[in-house]
């Protein structure tokens, strides 16, 4: 027996005040000494036992009746076989809980599991009777409540249920569980009950800690789908090199898993079907040529299984177009070979890096608004016309073309360097110079680096990062960076090879403590140097976005200019999207905390897909995508947990449905029946029982008198 | 009304302080309003005559003996008491009942003390030996009957000192005292009588049956007669000390009834036995049963 106000039950204690008062008048009665009660007991010791008898039975009565009330007020209620011979069925409480993880949108033999699951609490719901209330909760790595409070108007649960939608995240079930509690505790219903449909993936109960659930709400578990199934899906896509150009042979691997082999996969760029190739040892490589600068977007998709959401992955890529470099100062030759290797043109594309070179004289008065980045190779030091005319440069924001970044600089120092021009007259430089220092005895390497600076991410592998190592430096510069600068990669005997500046606009100044001359270093001979200049370059002239998020994730956009009215719009995968009208939402929209210009932010790309984000910007409309994923690291091991398991976590006081197969008893409310009226009835009877019999006792007593 | 006879009232006597004294007013004040000697049948009775010894007490010589023979001879007379009487007191904590605790009603036990005292006073009056026997649920004292004025003061010091105990036996106590009683004489039973009557009566008859004359003086307290008790009233048995809740009016007709029954049954057992028995309750003036002892003592 359970009790809906037990704090009530308190109230049986007045169920003493009868006896207390008998005890009470036994206390007033006049105490008399007489000499034989003998004698006067054996004058009727029936009468008198029978009067006891009587007083007693009255005493009886009165205490049960206030007992009865007591006990009704607190509402019990009785369960098991007693409620089932009790008939007919108490008012009922119910929170549904779907899960609506993208798990269970897979679609088997059995069916569409997120249909099924619909259509079980639908059975539920239409169980109910008037004065019944209910809620529904979608669960998926967050509850989704959709009726905060219980509501009587079963129907309105209904329709919620019908349009209920599967979403693209994972699965989390102690909060949506633990919401479910929380609402059924505001109930005053005698049989309160939580049904979690679910497929019961191994991932919704990770670091599952055992929680006391309240005893007298029910929990009937429902299994939808089968407990193993295989499930093949895209984990990540690896684009090589990470950098982007126009022109540029670029490789796109897509780690499968799960049983894949044989599987087909193709590639979609921009909409359109680029490659299609197999599935083998769990990877499907594409190999792809972008002509045109700007974001592409892209997919990779696996022939469809059963779960079909995760069988793509989409991404956002940013090609960079052609880019121009002024080299200034002695030693560019290396630099220029590198910077156009004449055989690494795709036949029909341009080259993506144009080199050009001027001297220190021609510097301040050369236009460098179509230049990316200036290379200063190993220049002595510059005249005050060319310090203005790079510092102007530097503080440029980035070109109209959102997709061509300048006001880029590349310092090499070598032995012409000027170390007290560069220390006194040139605020560009990130560092301050020591005396120069020869190593020719014991060359300097390149020791350690900034494994995840965007320059270095082609060098993580052992034998890139031993081509790295190679280069020996034979003179270099001690230096100490300034506030604003840091070291990205540093010789042996803590002396800085590489040190970058990143101004507040994103420009940035890279320094080498070396000069791609043969006498001041082997770098320039060395297999190394051509993709270390190509990533610094191709580092410096990208924009900085990250356009691959996973669900769950914020997209954050910095825009360096003045942008007004930004929009994104929801991929037509999302569901949301009408088949003419693309849904457009408004993200958040804020100030950037340093420099001018706006930072747009979007926390609820909930679903997976290629979102646009569209924003005016000096009178034009500019418009830039990324790629929201799934996070398939759980949620896409099909993998559910046993029987056992659920009783483990959930305790063995839980109803579970284990099969496919539709159970009546997990779904039908158990037998559970208030018995407060019954009680007041049985008090009502006992009250009307207790009225003759006193005023007989009384009539009784004076009439003997 | 003789002032002596304020002495007779059990609530005037009760605010005196020594039962000597109490006795003592009681029989004078009863006696003088009398009109001849109540005082009859002694005599001494003459044994025999000895030579009279120096010490002797002159009065004592029979000076007839000396006229005829000229020798001193001494009478000597054995005093004849006419009657051999026994004051059987019941002691038992019943007896210690009185209904008005705030008045100076007297408890059946000090009623039956006062009445033992004055009969046992009277009685020595008269020259007749008196003993007294208590009793609650076994003999707790036993004087034999003797006489002369020093008996009296042995008679009251011990009924000074009783006090109302126990429960009450008086089939058993009665049957013991008949078997230590040799003489023929009168048994006086001062007793409430609240015991099984069939066991009483019978016991009173073997008091009979050995030839003794009897009286029972059956003491109740007026409330035990007229049970003016209403409402809830918890009665503690003053023998037992248990303790009994009950409306009393319900249960007044059925005690009155049931006690007149004792109280006839008594009278007619007695009657038929040729035992007097006297009813009293606590507030009749001694005079009264003083009274039926000397009519007694008459036949």
């Amino acid at each position: 027996m359970s009790f809906i106000n037990p704090f009530l039950i308190i109230g049986i204690i007045a169920a003493g005040i009868p006896l207390i008062i008998h005890l009470w008048s036994r206390r007033q009665a006049k105490l008399l000494d007489f000499s034989s009660l003998q004698f006067l007991m054996a004058l009727n010791r029936k009468k008198v036992k029978r009067l006891k008898l009587k007083q007693i039975l009255l005493l009886i009565l009165r205490m049960l009746i206030i007992a009865l009330i007591a006990l009704a007020l607190a509402r019990p209620v009785i369960e098991g076989k007693w409620a089932m011979a009790a008939g007919s069925r108490a008012k009922r409480s119910v929170v549904i809980i779907i899960d609506n993880s993208y798990s269970m949108s897979h679609a088997g033999l059995e069916g569409d599991r997120f249909k099924i699951a619909k259509d079980k609490a639908v059975q539920i719901l239409d169980s109910m009777q008037s004065g019944d209330d209910a809620s529904l909760i979608l669960m998926s790595d967050y509850p989704e409540v959709i009726f905060k409070r219980l509501t009587s108007d079963i129907g309105q649960v209904k329709d919620a249920v019908y349009s209920a939608r599967i979403s693209h995240r994972g699965t989390y079930v102690m909060p949506s569980l633990k919401e479910a509690f929380s609402i059924l505790n505001d109930s005053k219903k005698p049989y309160r009950q939580i049904y979690l449909i679910s497929d019961l993936g191994e991932n919704g109960w990770r670091n599952w800690r055992k929680e006391t659930f309240p005893q007298e709400i029910g929990l009937s578990v429902i299994r939808i789908g089968d407990k193993q199934v295989n499930n093949c899906y895209i984990d990540n896509i690896a684009i090589s090199s990470g950098f982007a150009g126009v022109g540029m042979l670029l490789q796109f691997t897509a780690r499968v898993k799960g049983n894949s082999d044989k599987v087909a996969a193709s590639l979609i760029i921009d909409g359109e079907k680029e490659e299609q190739g197999i599935v083998s040892n769990n990877a499907v490589s594409f190999s792809h040529v972008f002509l045109t600068p700007g974001i592409h977007t892209g997919e990779v998709r696996l022939s469809s299984d059963q779960l079909e959401v995760d069988d793509v992955r989409y991404f956002a890529i940013s090609v960079i177009g052609q880019t121009k470099v002024l080299i200034v100062g002695e030693a560019n030759f290396y630099i220029n070979l590198a910077l156009n290797p004449s055989d690494s043109t795709i036949p029909g594309s341009e080259p993506m890096v144009i080199p050009s070179s001027a001297s220190i004289e021609e510097l301040g008065s050369i236009s460098l608004d179509q230049y990316s980045a200036v290379i200063l190779s190993d220049a002595k030091k510059l005249n005050d016309s060319a310090v203005r005319n790079l510092s102007s440069f530097f503080s440029k924001s980035s070109s109209k073309k959102p997709e061509v970044i300048n006001g880029n600089i590349i310092i090499f120092l070598g032995k012409s360097s000027d170390r007290d021009w560069y220390n006194a007259s040139f605020a560009l430089m990130p560092a301050s110079l020591a005396s120069r220092a020869s190593y020719s005895q014991n060359p300097l390497r390149i020791s350690k680096w900034d494994s995840s600076h965007p320059i270095f991410r082609i060098f993580d592998e052992k034998d890139a990062a031993d081509t790295l190592r190679s280069p020996e430096t034979y003179s270099a510069f001690p230096m100490v960076p300034k506030s604003n600068a840091k070291i990205v990669a540093s010789f042996d005997r803590n002396i800085p090879a590489i040190i970058e500046m990143v101004s507040e606009k994103r420009n940035k100044v890279i320094l080498f403590n070396s000069s791609p001359d043969p006498e001041v270093t082997d770098l320039p001979l060395k297999p190394v140097f051509l993709p270390l200049i190509h990533q610094t370059l191709l580092y410096m002239v990208s924009d900085d976005d990250n356009r691959n998020i996973q669900i769950g994730d914020s997209y954050i956009k910095n825009i360096y200019e003045n942008a007004a009215n930004p929009e994104i719009i929801l991929p037509s995968q999302s569901g949301l999207a009408g088949k003419e009208q693309a849904i457009t939402i408004k993200p958040e929209f804020t100030n950037l905390e340093q420099g001018i210009g706006k930072q747009v932010k979007y926390a609820s790309a909930d679903y997976a897909g290629i979102y646009k984000l569209r924003y005016m910007s000096e009178n034009t409309m500019r418009q830039d995508y990324f790629a929201v994923n799934l996070n398939t690291k759980e949620e896409s091991d099909l993998r559910s947990l046993s029987d056992e398991e659920i009783i483990d976590k959930l305790g063995s006081q839980i109803r579970l449905s284990s099969s496919y197969k539709y159970t009546e008893e997990a779904i039908a409310p158990e037998k559970r029946k208030e018995i407060a009226s019954t009680l007041l009835v049985i008090a009502a009877i006992l009250m009307m029982l207790e009225i003759p019999l006193a005023s007989r006792y009384k009539e009784r007593i004076k009439d003997e008198g | 009304m003789d002032e002596s006879r304020n002495y007779l009232d059990p609530n005037a006597i009760s605010r005196l302080s020594g039962m000597e004294l109490a006795a003592r007013l009681v029989v004078e004040g009863f006696i003088s309003g009398m009109h001849k000697s109540p005082y009859q049948g002694f005599s001494v009775e003459f044994v025999e005559h000895r030579q009279y010894m120096p010490g002797d007490e002159i009065r004592y010589i029979d000076w007839k003996v000396y006229g005829k023979s000229d020798r001193y001879y001494i009478k000597k007379f054995e005093e004849e008491t006419n009657l051999k009487s026994y004051l059987i007191l019941d002691t038992s904590g019943s007896m210690g009942f009185k209904s008005d605790k705030s008045s100076n009603r007297l408890t059946k036990l000090e009623y039956g003390c006062y009445l033992s005292a004055s009969l046992a006073y009277l009685m020595l009056k008269q020259r007749d030996s008196v003993g007294l026997v208590t009793f609650d649920n076994q003999l707790r004292s036993y004087i034999p009957p003797r006489n002369g004025p020093a008996h009296l003061h042995a008679i009251i010091s011990e009924l000074e000192n009783v006090s109302p105990v126990n429960e009450t036996n008086t089939g058993i106590t009665f049957h013991e005292l008949a078997q230590r009683m040799f003489r023929r004489g009168l048994v006086i039973v001062i007793s409430d009588l609240l015991d099984d009557p069939q066991n009483v009566i019978r016991s009173l008859k073997h008091f009979r049956h050995k030839k003794h004359e009897v009286i029972v003086f059956h003491i109740l307290d007026p409330a035990e007669v007229s049970f003016p008790f209403d409402g809830p009233v918890v009665f503690r048995d003053l023998e037992t000390q248990k303790e009994m809740l009950i409306e009393a009016e319900f249960l007044k007709n059925e005690y009155l009834s049931k006690m007149k029954q004792l109280i006839s049954e008594y009278k007619n057992e007695c009657n038929a036995s040729l035992i007097d028995y006297v009813q009293m309750d606590t507030s009749v003036p001694f005079d009264y049963a003083l009274s039926v002892y000397l009519s007694k003592r008459k036949r």
